[in-house]
């Protein structure tokens, strides 16, 4: 059985809004593991999370009774419409030619001259660092070099057998568990791995983790990896 | 795959839109290695209710998840009647919470060496959260609907995306020009208004003269 690396007790799961992240399907692997640890022993929890399990069922029930909402816009008179031309404010024009001005100059001076540079570089072969990853859960954390500037690494991941298909969110995160990225990945019944092509340029060294959200089968592992530039 | 235990379901019990609560102390424990009726009907309703909603976030099959809660009874009440059984009694809940990881564990192991699944045996997960759930009952439906014909449009809507849509929170938060925290607030409380309200209910229905809260208890009544 994975190690839990998060303990939780009463305070820290309502400092956090556990229970609403939980009902709200926001809390990592670990973290659920952790507060369902916590709420089999807190009944005050637990009350909590089976009144927002109620709540979320009934709503689910209530809106199903529901006819779908529809809110026609309703239109203002024509004589409204016509007469909104004499207002136009003399200032209007003036304004987008300055702004239409600047964005000229910007193109032609920065934008243009960097894109062709980009172009450049992008047009020359060279070699993409790539690595494997497998769930946390089956191994140690790996350690992927790339060269300082590679700007992209590319990421296999390999999905576990009991994989479903279905559609999934895939967010990197960084050693602090801030969300660097999401992406949508759609798995069908014949995915055996997921080909990511991350941009490294924004990339330091350290710890980082891809997680797969979503999907209705069990929750994933994150697979982990340690970046070291080169 | 698991052997049944034959306990009463809380389907079976009927609903309450709270856990009653117990100190799972040494007593509580002594009841259960007796076989006393009420403590095992009590178990079963609370930690049931507990085992559905952790299994819930993780399986869609039904039958899967009666399956499971099933086991863990099976297991733990089994444990709780050996001579050696529950050393803290007062950690009632982290056990039954591990015993439960341990059949999910082995689930998973078992459906990954299962490489094919013929089409007879293949039970496809069933996505529907709707009026048959067991959860729901007309009682909860009525206070639900009080409660969210108080809030405002907006949020209304947001809680039909969550809740009914199953939208993206990402998504939700964009669209609606809105952060996850306030996606979690107008969740928390909906869920203290849905509490309140339930305890109004409660209190008027035991009040004289005639129930207030008309509508709601079209069931029960």
């Amino acid at each position: 059985m994975r190690e839990e690396r998060n303990t939780m007790n009463h305070a820290t799961s309502i400092q956090t809004k556990a229970p609403e992240r939980y009902l709200l399907g926001e809390l990592l692997p670990d973290e659920r593991d952790a507060f369902e640890k916590h709420y089999f022993e807190c009944p005050e929890c637990a009350g909590d999370i089976y009144s927002g399990q109620v709540l979320a069922e009934s709503a689910h029930a209530v809106f199903h009774d529901e006819p779908a909402p529809f809110a026609p816009r309703s239109r203002p008179p024509a004589w409204t419409r016509w007469g909104s031309w004499f207002h136009f404010p003399a200032s209007v024009p003036m304004a987008a030619a300055l702004a239409l001005l600047t964005i000229t100059v910007y193109q032609n001076a920065v934008l243009y001259p960097g894109l062709r540079r980009a172009a450049a570089v992008a047009s020359m072969p060279g070699i993409l660092p790539s690595a494997v990853l497998v769930p946390s859960a089956r191994s140690a954390m790996p350690s992927i070099s790339i060269p300082t500037s590679a700007p992209f690494l590319q990421l296999s991941l390999a999905l576990p057998p009991a994989t479903t298909a279905g559609r999934y969110d895939c967010e990197l995160r960084d050693g602090f568990g801030h969300v660097l990225w999401t992406v949508p990945v759609s798995l069908d019944h014949s995915t055996d791995d997921i080909n990511l092509l991350v941009p490294s340029g924004q990339l330091e060294n350290g710890a980082y983790e891809v997680i797969l959200r979503g999907g209705v089968g069990p929750a994933f592992d994150p697979f982990q990896f340690q970046l070291v530039r080169q | 795959m698991f052997q049944r235990v034959s306990v009463q379901t809380s389907k079976q019990a009927g609903i309450r839109p709270d856990l009653v609560r117990a100190s799972f102390d040494r007593d509580y424990v002594l009841r259960l290695q007796h076989r006393d009726a009420e403590t095992e009907r009590h178990f079963v309703e609370y930690f049931g209710t507990l085992l559905r909603m952790k299994l819930h976030c993780r399986l869609r099959d039904p039958q899967t998840i009666e399956d499971l809660t099933q086991e863990t009874f099976l297991r733990v009440l089994n444990t709780i009647r050996r001579e050696d059984g529950i050393k803290s009694p007062e950690a009632l809940g982290g056990y039954v919470n591990s015993v439960c990881n341990n059949l999910l564990f082995e689930l998973n192991r078992h459906q990954s060496r299962a490489e094919f699944v013929s089409l007879d045996e293949f039970d496809a997960p069933d996505k529907r959260i709707s009026a048959e759930s067991a959860l729901v009952s007309q009682e909860s439906k009525g206070m639900v609907r009080r409660v969210l014909d108080e809030l405002p449009g907006k949020d209304r809507e947001l809680l039909r995306m969550v809740f009914y849509e199953d939208v993206d929170r990402g998504a939700i938060c964009r669209n609606y020009h809105v952060t996850p925290e306030y996606l979690r607030v107008l969740v928390h409380r909906a869920k203290a208004r849905f509490r309140e309200c339930w305890l109004e209910c409660q209190g008027e229905a035991f009040a004289p003269g005639p129930v207030a809260c008309a509508g709601v208890h079209e069931r029960g009544a």
